[in-house]
């Protein structure tokens, strides 16, 4: 066989490859590198806060190495990391819709991202939340990202770092779009309420 | 005809409820909420302490990291043999990061990074080795240690090499799992010390007068292509064990070069063994170049009665351009028997061979029903002749499958007969998977005659979406006003203009499937030249996900068509959007994208991702590909890598 002809098997595989994935369903692994997802949501200080952990494969992370890596010298400096990361989260932030009683709310990074051994980078994020009224409020987080990339997807509890907070309620999450909306995209329903 | 829409949508709608699953998939490490990392490791030994076993705890406590190595480094203690086990296994999870990039360790585990690549790190790594001393191992202890605590293992190799009474069985658990991590491309850091490593354990009499740990020392030599100990590789082949001969053949054809080549050559005149002589066999594949490594086989074939020897003489011929190929496989037509003529086809199909089509052709008469192996060699003989045998077994084959081979076939032939036949089949067609490829192969081969049941399935929203894509992206194959027309049409529609009534259903169409569907009728009007296209394709790449990019990029590769999007491509994070982008720059433009692809794989992490087990989808070969396209003054690619490959007597 020709290495044109080979070529062009590989390709149609490919091609096919990508078709199965949507014949199949999620049970057809998508060749997108795959990000898990680890969210928690609480309230404190007056402000709704998220952090939200996204877990990589090593391939995935050794390419955001190689953009991190401006001047090629193998090395990443502290201030290729910082700038990496803060356009990551700056990017989340824009695709994260925050929603409060139907109004929409700005959601914006807070604080430095934390990596961990697991390929895990932790982005915390805050919405300011002040002169909410008594009583309960129904919120959703629609997480935009998530079309982009298949993988798990999980809510860990509606605590802060100091403990548990009666204060908000997960209702129904991770939750997904209607089919208005992408497929992909995941969408966790709580409930805030003010003494 | 096909799934109705209710049926599509819910396959959607179930395919959208596994992402939504409260939980799915393995825990990750809790965020900094949770206990810290030295008190898990903390309750996993109280747990086994108490005799409770430790379930999942050792795993999810070794994905914290070498941070909770070391901690769990600290608790072992040979006295308590069952907390040993659970460490060690935590041990043997968390040292797998020593496969990564250094860089990678020092931001995600730095406790990692200090451990493998800083001077105080061997401490560390004594500490976790500290189980290599005990008589008794806990079962994780030799994988902990290779991944762990590679110094102390190392030294550990050693002294069995200098040892009057090594640890038989304990070197060959070392031996097996260095020898994989080698294999799989993880090791970054040991070649050289493991070469000279295996050069002393040959040296040493106990370890091989040992037949069992001689024959897992070949092995280890030959994973690790320890060339320094070719001399003792040679002379294992005369020792009585066949295992050995067998692992010694198996490592000669791994450290490749001249003098293997004839030490095999030699030992192929005198072996008896089967099982010694299959690996012989296979080891010759090491010179697909070499016309002597194709003379031996040829000689062992007529040697060997055994079947098993004479398939591997044919999987080793498969992919050789040794001048003796044909005459091996035209031997095989005439002693089929056991699974060597199916063999035989397959090396034909994965490299024709025209001097066989008479052979080849003889064989269609006498089956009634397709042989799938010898429908796909029909296929790549290409040969008209073969249309008939093609047609007679397609009338009578109720396998979608082996239908669609049938299909790939007459698509390979070509010609009147083989597209008619093609058409009715695409007309009939009710398998979605062969309907899908069907319409490829007749956008493909521009079937002309197919165009109507192009339309129909295009335009049918009831028909499975991988089919209707395939549809679409066959249009772009004919320049025929029916194909303009229907592919405004669902430009209209799917941009929520005009009526439904080719696509009924787009406005209501889910987000991502109507993404998909925009993507692909873009791209098959600009393949047609329609005017917009080439902003429409810019615009849906720069707002699609990964997914789309994937889709734009190989169905840019596929129309040969060059696109600024490939620029974009070329700059991406995804991986896989990235390996799309480098196929497509090759097929489209070589000599433009040669400096940016030169430049990507010569950048350090992408060149450490090459060369590492991580590159799964051989980005490596695309990238030489795409730039081995472009004739420079130093001669193609390949033309370097057949020169590189006589040097090596290949």
């Amino acid at each position: 066989m020709s290495a044109t002809t080979d070529s062009a098997a590989l390709l149609a595989c490919l091609l096919g490859f990508m078709l199965a994935f949507i014949r199949m369903g999620r049970g057809h692994e998508s060749p997108v590198d795959h990000v898990g997802r680890t969210v928690r949501l609480w309230y404190e200080g007056g402000k709704l806060h998220l952090a939200y952990r996204i877990e990589v494969t090593e391939r995935a992370a050794m390419m955001q190495l190689h953009r991190m890596d401006r001047d090629g010298d193998a090395v990443i400096e502290e201030g290729e990391r910082a700038d990496y990361f803060r356009a990551v989260g700056q990017e989340l932030a824009e695709r994260f819709v925050l929603e409060l009683d139907g109004k929409p709310l700005g959601i914006r990074p807070a604080g430095e991202v934390k990596l961990d051994a697991a390929l895990g980078q932790t982005y915390i994020f805050e919405a300011d939340m002040d002169d909410l009224a008594t009583g309960r409020h129904a919120g959703v987080l629609t997480d935009g990202f998530s079309r982009s990339y298949p993988g798990p997807y999980r809510v860990e509890s509606s605590a802060g770092p100091g403990g548990r907070d009666a204060r908000l309620q997960i209702t129904q999450g991770p939750g997904v779009m209607g089919l208005q909306r992408h497929p992909g995209e995941v969408q966790l329903r709580f409930e805030l309420v003010v003494p | 005809m096909y799934t109705s829409l209710a049926a599509l949508t819910l396959l959607l709608t179930a395919l959208v409820a596994s992402v939504g699953a409260e939980e799915i998939g393995p825990a990750g490490p809790r965020l900094e909420w949770g206990p810290s990392v030295r008190e898990q490791v903390d309750a996993l030994v109280e747990r086994v302490n108490r005799g409770e076993s430790p379930g999942a705890l050792a795993h999810e406590a070794g994905a914290l990291g070498m941070e909770a190595a070391l901690a769990a480094a600290e608790h072992l203690d040979p006295a308590w043999p069952a907390r040993c086990e659970a460490l060690y296994e935590l041990i043997a999870v968390a040292g797998r990061s020593r496969r990564m990039h250094p860089e990678l360790l020092r931001l995600y585990d730095p406790a990692a990074w200090r451990t493998f690549h800083t001077e105080a790190g061997r401490a560390d790594q004594k500490q976790l080795g500290a189980g290599l001393a005990w008589p008794d191992w806990p079962k994780a202890l030799a994988a902990a240690a290779v991944r762990a605590a590679p110094e102390a293992a190392l030294d550990w190799l050693l002294r069995q090499a200098v040892s009057a009474h090594p640890e038989f069985a304990h070197l060959r658990e070392v031996l097996r799992e260095w020898g994989w991590w080698v294999r799989v491309g993880h090791e970054r850091r040991y070649a050289a010390a493991l070469d000279e490593a295996a050069s002393a354990l040959a040296a040493s009499v106990p370890v091989v007068r040992d037949a069992p740990t001689r024959g897992a020392l070949l092995k280890f030599i030959g994973d690790v292509r320890a060339s320094g100990a070719l001399p003792f590789v040679r002379g294992s082949l005369q020792i009585e064990s066949a295992e050995v001969r067998g692992e010694a053949c198996a490592a000669l054809g791994r450290l490749a070069g001249g003098e293997a080549l004839e030490t095999l050559q030699a030992e192929a005149r005198e072996e008896t063994d089967p099982d010694v002589l299959e690996k012989l066999a296979l080891a010759l594949q090491g010179w697909p170049r070499n016309a002597a490594a194709g003379g031996t086989l040829l000689h062992l074939f007529d040697r060997a009665g055994d079947a098993q020897v004479r398939r591997a003489v044919l999987y080793a011929a498969a992919g050789a351009s040794w001048p003796q190929r044909a005459d091996l496989i035209r031997r095989a037509f005439a002693a089929p028997d056991e699974g060597v003529l199916g063999v035989a086809l397959e090396a034909l199909v994965r490299q024709p061979a025209p001097e066989l089509s008479e052979s080849l052709l003889s064989l269609p008469d006498a089956y009634e029903a397709a042989p799938p192996g010898l429908v796909d060699a029909l296929g790549v003989l290409g040969d008209a002749r073969a249309i008939p045998h093609l047609l007679r077994w397609l009338a009578r084959e109720r396998n979608a499958a082996v239908r669609l081979k049938l299909a790939f076939a007459l698509e390979r032939i070509g010609g009147h007969d083989a597209c008619q036949a093609i058409v009715r089949l695409l007309a009939a067609e009710t398998d979605p998977l062969a309907a899908e490829h069907l319409a490829g192969l007749a956008g493909r081969a521009a079937m002309v005659e197919a165009i109507p049941h192009l339309m129909g399935l295009a335009e049918d929203a009831t028909a499975p979406l991988a089919v209707r894509l395939q549809a679409i992206a066959s249009f772009g194959r004919f320049d025929d006003p029916r194909v303009r027309e229907a592919l405004a049409r669902l430009s209209r529609q799917l941009h929520g203009h005009g009526d439904d009534r080719g696509a009924p259903g787009a406005s209501s169409m889910p987000a991502e499937v109507r993404e998909r569907m925009r993507v692909f009728v873009a791209m098959a009007r600009l393949r047609l030249g329609e005017p917009g296209a080439e902003a429409e394709v810019q615009h849906l790449f720069d707002t699609g996900t990964p997914g789309a990019h994937l889709d734009v990029l190989l169905l840019l590769e596929a129309a040969r068509r060059d696109h600024p999007v490939i620029l974009q491509g070329l700059d991406s994070v995804d991986f896989i959007v990235l390996l799309a982008a480098v196929r497509a720059a090759g097929a489209a433009d070589p000599k433009k994208y040669a400096g940016r692809l030169r430049a990507i794989r010569e950048s350090p992490f992408v060149a450490s991702m090459l060369a590492s087990g991580i590159d799964s989808l051989n980005l490596r070969a695309s990238l030489d590909e795409a730039i081995g396209a472009v004739p420079a003054s130093g001669g193609t690619l390949e033309g370097k890598k057949a020169g590189k490959d006589e040097a090596l007597g290949k």
